[in-house]
């Protein structure tokens, strides 16, 4: 691994952590919506994807999981974060191989992919399909969060393209 | 695509032909939320969850407080909320006051689920 991609990754995995716990410390966007966020740090996790691929952004992805949940002081929501990002990235991952989709398409996606996956390890957890239903407002939520997550990537690529891109999406 | 990689920029782009299909998509779906949160059809009681398991069931329309795994639960004036709770994210008592049909709170950490649900006032147990 050369210094320079080591030293991209962590700049992204710091950034990715900075804006998640940012995020956790800041009032909710919707009030009545306390567990829609931005997640804003998917925008690191969406530049791992684009610049080293799969396997170093789901590494980001599990230190960003468990270094937030561990701090936090809910460990449950590690199990719930990581089922989201696992979830989105994967989406992103074959979206962007298919080639097809613009970014902030391939990232919104992801976005509602992210809380599927959320929702769907609560209802495991609570034994409950009651919650199905907000579903559909996660969904709407987790779209226009990630449409707005890949613009963001999208110009962040554009002003510092990696040198050493190794994908070919 | 290109073949030279060294001078290429970003190939990636804001927008292509089959983003169509996504935004159609996310309409849809704000189609939906929108139908259900202008129905605003009030619920009459509300279910309590414990791991799945009702544990209680309030009507809306008598003032009542409920201490349940770690949360208290109040209900007044027709709605119900989460006076307080003992988990470390509080997003249950931030999810503030519920009144209308199929909403819910919350609280996977005690992994409790508060959900409104319709009709049946006649059986108003007191
Ligand atoms: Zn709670």
């Amino acid at each position: 691994m050369s210094a320079n991609k080591l030293a991209r990754l962590s700049a992204l995995l710091a950034v990715a952590l900075l804006l998640g716990f940012l995020e956790n410390m800041l009032p909710p966007v919707l009030p009545t919506m306390p567990y829609c966020r931005l997640g804003l740090g998917n925008v690191a996790l969406l530049l791992a994807l684009l610049w080293f691929g799969l396997p170093y952004a789901a590494l980001i992805a599990l230190l960003k999981c468990v270094i937030i949940g561990v701090f936090s002081g809910a460990p449950i929501s590690i199990l719930y974060s990581l089922s989201g990002s696992a979830l989105s990235l994967l989406s992103s991952f074959l979206l962007l191989k298919l080639s097809l989709n613009g970014l902030p398409a391939v990232s919104a996606v992801g976005g509602i992919l992210h809380n599927v996956g959320q929702v769907m390890i609560a209802m495991l957890i609570t034994k409950t399909s009651a919650i199905a239903y907000v579903l559909i407002y996660l969904s709407v939520f987790g779209a226009f969060a990630g449409a707005l997550t890949g613009v963001i990537a999208y110009f962040v690529d554009r002003a510092i393209p990696s040198k050493e891109k190794e994908n070919e999406y | 695509m290109s073949h030279n990689k060294k001078n290429r920029k970003s190939t990636y782009s804001l927008f292509r032909i089959w983003d169509v299909i996504v935004i159609v998509v996310v309409l849809l779906l704000v189609a939906l939320a929108l139908y259900f949160t202008l129905s605003p059809e009030k619920g009459s009681r509300a279910e309590v969850y414990v791991s799945g398991e009702k544990k209680a069931e309030l009507v809306l329309s008598k003032d009542a407080e409920l201490e349940l795994n770690g949360l208290k639960l109040i209900v007044s004036g027709g709605k119900i909320w989460v006076h307080s709770s003992d988990c470390p994210d509080k997003i249950c008592e931030k999810t503030g006051k519920i009144y209308k049909k199929g909403q819910t709170i919350v609280c996977l950490p005690n992994q409790v689920i508060v959900r409104i649900v319709g009709k049946g006032e006649v059986e108003a147990i007191s």
